[in-house]
């Protein structure tokens, strides 16, 4: 199957325009969140398309590429689930997807409302049936909006139980239905650093034949003095480059990823400038000589 | 044995409330030993942050009382954060929340520069 390179645009007009020659000439596809082409008038009104909506939809016609989703709000895990907070989502992405036509859709593994709090950060569930189904239920909610579904690998700072175990509660998930895993490494290796686990162990239980995506990013430390005990965590950031244990960890599960479709370069707006893009370049290139071919390789 | 999901959430949200975890349920022994302490603060304190970050990018007061006034701002955000769930996924939404509260009894102690700041 050939595998694809993408890029994570980023609603930014700096970041857009300084990786421009790199979206028309390195990518394959754009990785697109959502939620970040929406904006919303009051809580509980429909979101409305913002500028990003109609720019990205241009970038997309500009260059005949295709898109794939990746959000960042539906909460696949939250149990009891709010109908009315899913119907808002749902209304908004069945509409998008006539428009982007998104490839597939995947969201983050845990849950972020909690309780009907929007924390807006993934946290890790249980490993347990409960959660389990959860996240079965999550996923199916999202097939309503693109057929395509799946999930990424959060980057949990705690864990409920040993995080090997995450990866064969993963396994037990994707038992049944369709879903696919979007294998994020960088998420892997911040989680291995800070809980202090082989990386290899982790992805080694995933069931790296229903990873659909891979993503690669870099991150940073937190500071110093944000925690009472002084200890620095490394956190899932995505301001920085690749580092060399994520290419290595990636390299890893590439031959053992049967169904791979699409490798994703993640960098958050903010974080680059005039003279990053050739690394970002680079970047693009590795990970199309990883996907084994790619515009860029 | 693993947790129930519901007690699960439970301490879930009152771990990432404003205070802390105070009025927590507990989670069984054996899951509880596998809970790092600095990553479930590092946890809170993200939570906190994209909060933060979320009520600046949708209120241009609210971002220029932190330019004028960080300390006395950031004080009347813990205070909010504290007190009010939050219900808001988009900056606007939580623009919106922030005034609410603001207006309200509860935040008393911030009225004079809230309503400098926020002018009804
Ligand atoms: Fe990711």
């Amino acid at each position: 199957m050939n595998v694809s390179v993408g890029l994570a645009l980023q609603p930014d007009h700096a970041f857009l325009d300084l990786c421009a020659g790199l979206l028309r000439e390195q990518v394959d596809y754009f990785e697109v969140a959502p939620e970040t082409t929406w904006r919303s008038a009051s809580p509980g009104a429909d979101f409305e398309p913002n500028r990003f909506h109609c720019e990205f939809l241009a970038l997309g016609q500009a260059t005949g590429l295709p898109f794939v989703a990746h959000g960042v709000g539906i909460s696949i895990g939250t149990s009891p689930r709010d109908p009315a907070r899913d119907q808002r989502w749902l209304t908004r992405l069945i509409a998008d997807q006539s428009q982007f036509q998104y490839l597939w859709y995947t969201d983050h593994l845990g849950t972020s409302v909690v309780e009907g709090s929007e924390l807006a950060l993934p946290l890790p569930l249980p490993y347990n049936e409960a959660a389990c189904q959860a996240t079965r239920t999550g996923l199916e909610i999202m097939q309503h909006a693109v057929p395509t579904v799946g999930f990424e690998n959060s980057a949990f700072y705690f864990h409920p139980g040993d995080p090997l175990e995450e990866a064969r509660w993963i396994s037990h998930v994707l038992d049944h239905g369709s879903a696919h895993l979007l294998l994020d490494l960088h998420n892997v290796h911040t989680m291995a650093t800070n809980a202090g686990f082989d990386p290899r162990a982790y992805v080694d239980s995933l069931p790296l034949e229903r990873v659909i995506e891979m993503h690669v990013s870099g991150g940073s430390c937190s500071d110093a003095r944000w925690l009472r005990s002084g200890r620095v965590l490394r956190l899932d950031s995505h301001d920085h480059p690749v580092p060399e244990p994520v290419w290595d960890l990636a390299a890893h599960c590439r031959p053992r990823c049967a169904n791979l479709r699409g490798i994703t370069l993640e960098r958050v707006g903010g974080t680059i400038e005039q003279g990053d893009v050739p690394l970002l370049g680079e970047e693009l290139r590795r990970a199309a000589r990883l996907a084994g071919g790619g515009r860029g390789a | 044995m693993e947790p129930d999901l519901g007690v699960y959430n439970a301490w879930l949200a009152a771990q990432m409330r404003g205070g802390g975890g105070d009025s927590s349920p507990d989670l069984p022994r054996h899951t509880a030993a596998h809970i790092d302490a600095d990553g479930l603060a590092l946890s809170r304190l993200l939570v906190a942050k994209l909060r933060f970050e979320r009520l600046l990018g949708g209120s241009a007061a609210a971002a220029r009382w932190f330019e004028t006034d960080p300390k006395q701002f950031t004080a009347a955000f813990d205070s909010y954060h504290n007190q009010v769930s939050a219900r808001a996924f988009f900056p606007s939404e939580e623009a919106l929340e922030f005034q609410t509260w603001l207006a309200s009894p509860s935040a008393q102690a911030f009225g004079t520069a809230g309503r400098r700041h926020f002018p009804a």
